[in-house]
């Protein structure tokens, strides 16, 4: 049988302020990566053809 | 559990180059549809947007590099997805969508929302509705963060919240079974459905690396294996261990 590459399951922000990522792999095994906070996309077009809506308004709770 | 698209740095989206175009910075599509597939029942197919993107990438699901469009998505999937379409919003059909378990509904927001600029996608997960049919309030699961359950006017209130949607008929997903399994005899644990795989540790068991008989694995979902005398059903742990169906109470073939 062919030997299967592990495949990542998941990842987490450690909660300890160091802006690392803990992955965890399907065979249980985990690894840390340092992964600084992205800045939000500017000017981002991911599907131009969107339609023309001037949104929706939801009322809040008051 | 919502995935934040921002864990994501390190990968780039489809064929993009460079720091800006990884899962990170511009993957919110890519990362809503893999939280509603995911939710929908494919969390084994794509567990992160590592599959999905990796997926639509041999797929040839990406134009130009990075982009996703509903119609490619559909016609490069069809083992997933029977319909995508763009719509506005509209009441009646937005609660029909989140009333079948079979759509899935991305929203478009305000990436000011987000600090940034331009376009960005959250998942519409649920709708509060009013006596007279009238919405009044979205619920969503954004990327950005991977915040659940928020209300959509939280971040994008000032900026007309949904602005259109993208909807996505799915193909119904296989029935993952999760399920309380027991051992009926010594059975051993290890790191990936085959038997030669290594023993895994630190299982916290009796004997580290054994299942022993009459011990239990709560969640345990099903995963197709190698087969051992005519059983290739495998039982997979939430810590992502594997026991052999054939040595427990619930023997499965798939």
């Amino acid at each position: 049988m062919e030997d299967k590459e592990k495949q990542e399951v998941g990842r987490e922000l450690l909660g300890d302020g160091s802006g690392q990522v803990k992955i965890t792999y399907d065979d249980g095994s985990e690894a840390i990566i340092d992964s600084p906070k992205p800045e939000p996309p500017k000017d981002l077009v991911i599907d131009s053809e969107t339609p023309i809506s001037s949104g929706t308004t939801f009322e809040e709770e008051q | 559990m919502a995935e934040n698209q921002c864990l994501y740095t390190n990968v780039q989206l489809g064929f993009g180059i460079g720091k800006t175009q990884t899962i990170a910075s511009i993957g919110c599509f890519l990362t809503s549809l893999q939280n509603g597939l995911k939710r929908k029942g494919y969390a084994l197919r794509f567990p992160t947007p590592i599959q999905y993107n990796e997926f639509c990438k041999q797929k040839n699901t990406f134009s130009d590099r990075i982009l996703l469009s509903p119609e490619k998505i559909v016609s490069t999937q069809p083992e997933y997805f029977l319909e995508g379409k763009r719509e506005v919003w509209n009441d009646f059909y937005v609660k029909q969508y989140l009333d079948d378990p079979t759509y899935i509904l991305i929203g478009e927001v305000s990436g000011k929302g987000i600090g940034g600029s331009g376009q960005h996608f959250v998942e519409i997960k649920k709708v509060d509705v009013r006596g007279d049919g009238r919405i009044t309030m979205a619920y969503i699961d954004d990327p950005w963060g991977g915040k659940e359950d928020m209300k959509v006017t939280q971040r994008y209130g000032k900026f007309g919240n949904i602005l259109s949607l993208r909807v996505f008929k799915i193909v119904k997903a296989p029935v993952e079974e999760k399920t309380t399994i027991t051992a009926i005899v010594n059975t051993n644990i290890r790191t990936a459905p085959r038997t030669n795989a290594p023993k895994a540790s630190n299982t916290g068991t009796k004997v580290d690396g054994i299942l022993g008989k009459g011990d239990k694995i709560k969640n345990a979902t099903l995963v197709k294996g190698e087969e051992v005398n005519g059983v290739n059903g495998w039982w997979q742990s939430p810590k992502g261990r594997f026991v052999w169906s054939g040595g427990t109470d619930k023997e499965r073939k798939i």
